[in-house]
C-alpha cells in the first residue's frame, strides 16, 4: 500500500519563510518607525532558497520517494535537466517564483536606505509572500514524500528538453516578481507622496522588469520557432497572450514614468502600475487554473484555479481602494493638448488599446463557454487585423515625438505628411500589406535621419537607448509584416533520392538514416537545398513514455530561413514533409535583440 | 493656471473616450468576422448551429477510418461515439494523429459530399486529452 507523507525539511523551509513574512507584515504594520527589516528579508529569502536547493539536490540524486521528482525526472535524464526539472511543472516553478520574490525583497532591504517608502514596499511585499506561500503549502507543496518510492520516475515532458526551455519559463516568472516589487513602490509613491527618490527606484525596477520580461518573451518565442516547428514565433495562443499583457502594460508604465519630470498626471502612472501587476498575477493563474487547453498548462487542478483567483481578487480591490482613496483626479496637473507629455500619453493609450484588445481576445471564448457553453476560438487574424494599423499609429506618435524638439513647423510638415500616408492607408483599407511596409520604411528612415543628423552636429546622441529602442521596434513591425505575408508552406510526398523544385529551389532528398541515442530512438533525413546547404530534419520516440516528436531543421540565410519537418513514411518508402521558406525571420530577432540591448541600457546609466 | 488645467483634462479625458469608443466598435467587428465555433459531428448534425461558415470540428479519430486517398490526401473519420463525420485533409499529419486519439479539424463543411474539408488538423500534445464534450457526453 502506498502512502503519501510531508518531508520535514521541506516543509521546515518554507515554514520559515512564512512566519518571516507574516513577523514583517505584522512588524511593520504595529511599529511606524522606518525600521531595517534586511534581517528578517534575509531569512524569508534564506528559506525559499535552501527549500530550492534541496528540492535540485533530490533531483540530482534520482531521489523518486519525492513525489514531484518521481513524476518529473527520470534515470535516463541528462544532468543540465534534472537541475531544470525543479521548475518543469507547476509545484516547482511556483517555488522558484516566490523564492524570486524573496530575493527582490532582499535586493531592496540591502541597497536602500530604510524609509518609509521601504516600509510599505515590505508591506505589500510580505502579504504577497504569505499568500503565495500559504497558497504553495496547502494546495501546490512539492514537498510531498512516496511510501515506498518508485524505482524510476516518469519522464520530463521532451518538448520541454530544451536549453532555451530552461530559461524561459523562469525569465517570465521574475519578470512577474520583479513587477510586483514595483508595484509595492507604486503604492508607496501614492501613499507617501511622488517624491524624486522613489521615482529613481520606481525607474530602475521598471526598467529592470521589462527587461527580464521582454527577455523572457523573446526566448519564449525562439522556442517556439525553433523546438515546436510549426515554423512560426507567436501563434496568439492564450497562454502567450497573458505573457504579453503584464508586458504591454508595463510598456506604457515605463513610458508613463516620464510623467514625473514635469510631475504631471502622476496618477496614471500608478493606474498603469497596478495594471501590470494585477496582470502578471493573473498571468500566473491562468496558466496554472488549466482552464486553457495549451500546450503550456500545466497540470490542471481547479482548486488552485480558485485560490489563485481569490488572491487575484483580493489584490485587485485592495489596490484599487488605495487608488481611488488616495488619489486626486481634481488636484492632478494635466498634459498641454499636442505637447511632449500628451504624445506620450496618446502612445500610453494606443498601449493600453493593444492590451484591451488582447485581452478581450483571450477571455472572451472562456466568458463566452462559461455562460453559454458554446466552445469557440478567435483565429489569429482578429489580432493581426486589429493591433498592425494601432502599431503603425505607436510607430508614427513617437517619431511625430522625436522631431517635436526641431520647431513648430517642421511638426506641421510632419502632420501633413502623416494625413497624406493615412490617406494612403485608408485608400488600401488597411488591408494591403505594401502600405504598411512603405509607412514603417518611411518611419525608419526618418528615426534613423535624425539620429544621423543629430550625430553629426553634436558629436553625440541624447539618450541613444531611446532612439536604438524605437528605430529596433520599426524594423520589428517591418520585419513581422514581411515574415507574415511573404513567406510560403508547401507539403510534399517525396522519396529518398529524388528531385523536386519547390518554392523557388531545387530540393534533393538525399538519404535517411536510424539514430539511437540514450533517451530516445529515431531517423535523421538529409535534403540537399539547391546544393548550396543542407537540411536534417529528425523524428524521435522517446524511451519512456513513447512521446513522438519532430526535430524542425531550419538553415537561416539573410531574407529567408528554410525549414524541414519530416511527417510520416508511406508504405512505399517515401515519405511526407512540410517545406517552409520564413521570410525576415532574421531581422526579428536581431531588432528584439536590439530592443533588449535599448532597454538594457536605459535602465543600467541609472543604477 | 487652474483654468487651463481644467481644459487640459477636458482635453486628455475626451482622448480616452474617443479611444475606448474607437476600439471597442473595432473589437466588435472584428469579432464577429473572426469566430470560429467548436462543434462536435452531433451538433454538425443535429442542424442547430450555423455550419455555413469555417468552423473547428473536434472528436476521435475513429478506429479503421484511416485512409490514404491519393498522393498526401487522406480521409478519417471524427467521431463523438454517437454519430460521425467523414474527414479529408492534404497535408503532413501532427505527430500525435492516431486512431482512437482526439483531434480538433479546422475548415469547412462541403454540403453535397456530406464531407468536412479540414484545413488544419490539430492533435493535443496530452496523450490523455479528450475533447471536454466527449467527456461531458460519457458522464
Amino acid at each position: 500500500m502506498e502512502t503519501i507523507n510531508f518531508d520535514f525539511f521541506g516543509n521546515a523551509f518554507l515554514t520559515c519563510s512564512l512566519l518571516g513574512a507574516f513577523y514583517t507584515l505584522i512588524s511593520s504594520f504595529r511599529d511606524n518607525s522606518t525600521k531595517s527589516y534586511k534581517n528578517t528579508s534575509f531569512v524569508i529569502f534564506f528559506g525559499l532558497f535552501s527549500a530550492c536547493c534541496y528540492l535540485s539536490y533530490q533531483f540530482v540524486t534520482d531521489n523518486f520517494s519525492y513525489l514531484y521528482v518521481a513524476s518529473n525526472s527520470n534515470l535516463l535524464l541528462p544532468t543540465f535537466y534534472k537541475v531544470s526539472a525543479l521548475w518543469s511543472a507547476h509545484e516547482g516553478s511556483f517555488l522558484l517564483m516566490i523564492m524570486l520574490l524573496a530575493l527582490a525583497n532582499y535586493i531592496n532591504n540591502l541597497v536602500l536606505v530604510p524609509s518609509r517608502n521601504l516600509v510599505i514596499s515590505n508591506q505589500v511585499v510580505s502579504s504577497i509572500l504569505v499568500l503565495y506561500l500559504i497558497f504553495l503549502i496547502t494546495s501546490s507543496n512539492p514537498f510531498y514524500l512516496l511510501n515506498p518510492a518508485p524505482l524510476n520516475g516518469a519522464d520530463l515532458n521532451p518538448l520541454l528538453q530544451d536549453p532555451l526551455l530552461v530559461i524561459h519559463p523562469p525569465l517570465i516568472f521574475t519578470g512577474y516578481v520583479f513587477y510586483a516589487a514595483t508595484f509595492s513602490f507604486v503604492l508607496s509613491a501614492l501613499i507617501n507622496g511622488f517624491t524624486k527618490d522613489i521615482f529613481n527606484t520606481l525607474k530602475i525596477w521598471a526598467g529592470v522588469s521589462w527587461f527580464t520580461l521582454t527577455m523572457g518573451i523573446f526566448l519564449g518565442s525562439i522556442w517556439a520557432y525553433y523546438e515546436l516547428g510549426w515554423g512560426g514565433y507567436w501563434f496568439w495562443d492564450p497562454v502567450e497572450n497573458v505573457s504579453l499583457m503584464p508586458w504591454i502594460a508595463g510598456t506604457a508604465f515605463t513610458h508613463s514614468l516620464i510623467f514625473s519630470r514635469e510631475k504631471t498626471l502622476e496618477i496614471w502612472m500608478v493606474f498603469l502600475g497596478i495594471i501590470t501587476f494585477l496582470l502578471s498575477i493573473f498571468g500566473s493563474f491562468v496558466v496554472r487554473s488549466g482552464i486553457l487547453n495549451s500546450v503550456h498548462t500545466f497540470a490542471a487542478d481547479p482548486t488552485r484555479g480558485i485560490f489563485l483567483l481569490g488572491i487575484f481578487a483580493i489584490f485587485s480591490v485592495l489596490s484599487f481602494y488605495i487608488f481611488f482613496t488616495r488619489s486626486n483626479l481634481v488636484k492632478t496637473s494635466w498634459p498641454k493638448f499636442m505637447s511632449k507629455n500628451y504624445l506620450v500619453l496618446l502612445n500610453n493609450i494606443i498601449l493600453m488599446s493593444i492590451l484591451f484588445i488582447v485581452l478581450i481576445g483571450t477571455l472572451y471564448p472562456i466568458i463566452l463557454e462559461a455562460f453559454t457553453s458554446n466552445k469557440l476560438s478567435i483565429g489569429p487574424s482578429y489580432f493581426s487585423n486589429l493591433i498592425s494599423p494601432l502599431v503603425i499609429a505607436l510607430l508614427l506618435i513617437f517619431t511625430m515625438e522625436q522631431f517635436l524638439k526641431q520647431g513648430f513647423r517642421k511638426l506641421i510638415v510632419f502632420a501633413a505628411l502623416i494625413i497624406i500616408l493615412s490617406l494612403i492607408v485608408q485608400q488600401f483599407i488597411l488591408k494591403d500589406v505594401y502600405a504598411y511596409l512603405v509607412i514603417s520604411g518611411i518611419i525608419l528612415l526618418a528615426l534613423m535621419a535624425r539620429a544621423f543628423f543629430e550625430l553629426l552636429k553634436t558629436k553625440s546622441i541624447k539618450m541613444p537607448h531611446k532612439i536604438l529602442g524605437h528605430i529596433s521596434v520599426v524594423i520589428l513591425t517591418f520585419a513581422v509584416i514581411f515574415n507574415h505575408n511573404f513567406s510560403q508552406n508547401l507539403d510534399l510526398r517525396i522519396s529518398p533520392g529524388e528531385n523536386i523544385s519547390a518554392i523557388g529551389t531545387n530540393l534533393k532528398f538525399d538519404s535517411i538514416d536510424v539514430i539511437a541515442e540514450s533517451n530516445f530512438d529515431g531517423v535523421k533525413a538529409l535534403f540537399l537545398v539547391d546544393d548550396v546547404f543542407d537540411l536534417a530534419p529528425e523524428k524521435r520516440i522517446y524511451k519512456v513514455g513513447g512521446q513522438i516528436t519532430s526535430e524542425t531543421s531550419i538553415e537561416s540565410t539573410l531574407f529567408h530561413d528554410y525549414l524541414i519537418v519530416l511527417g510520416d513514411r508511406f508504405p512505399d518508402g517515401s515519405w511526407s514533409i512540410s517545406f517552409s521558406r520564413k521570410s525576415g525571420m532574421i531581422w526579428i530577432w536581431v531588432s528584439s535583440f536590439l530592443l533588449m540591448i535599448s532597454i538594457f541600457y536605459g535602465t543600467i546609466r541609472r543604477i | 493656471m487652474i483654468r487651463e488645467n481644467r481644459r487640459r483634462r477636458i482635453y486628455t479625458i475626451i482622448t480616452f473616450a474617443l479611444a475606448l469608443v474607437f476600439i471597442i466598435f473595432f473589437i466588435l467587428k472584428a469579432l464577429q468576422e473572426n469566430i470560429d465555433f467548436y462543434l462536435t459531428p452531433s451538433q454538425v448534425q443535429s442542424g442547430d448551429f450555423n455550419t455555413e461558415r469555417k468552423f473547428r470540428l473536434g472528436g476521435m479519430v475513429k478506429e479503421n477510418s484511416f485512409k490514404n486517398v491519393q498522393n498526401l490526401e487522406v480521409s478519417f473519420m471524427i467521431t463523438d461515439f454517437e454519430n460521425e463525420m467523414m474527414v479529408s485533409y492534404e497535408g503532413i499529419l501532427p505527430n500525435l494523429f492516431k486512431e482512437n486519439s482526439g483531434v480538433v479539424a479546422r475548415g469547412y463543411l462541403d454540403r453535397n459530399k456530406n464531407i468536412f474539408m479540414a484545413e488544419e488538423l490539430l492533435a493535443k500534445h496530452d496523450e490523455n486529452y479528450m475533447p471536454i464534450e466527449i467527456n461531458d457526453g460519457n458522464n
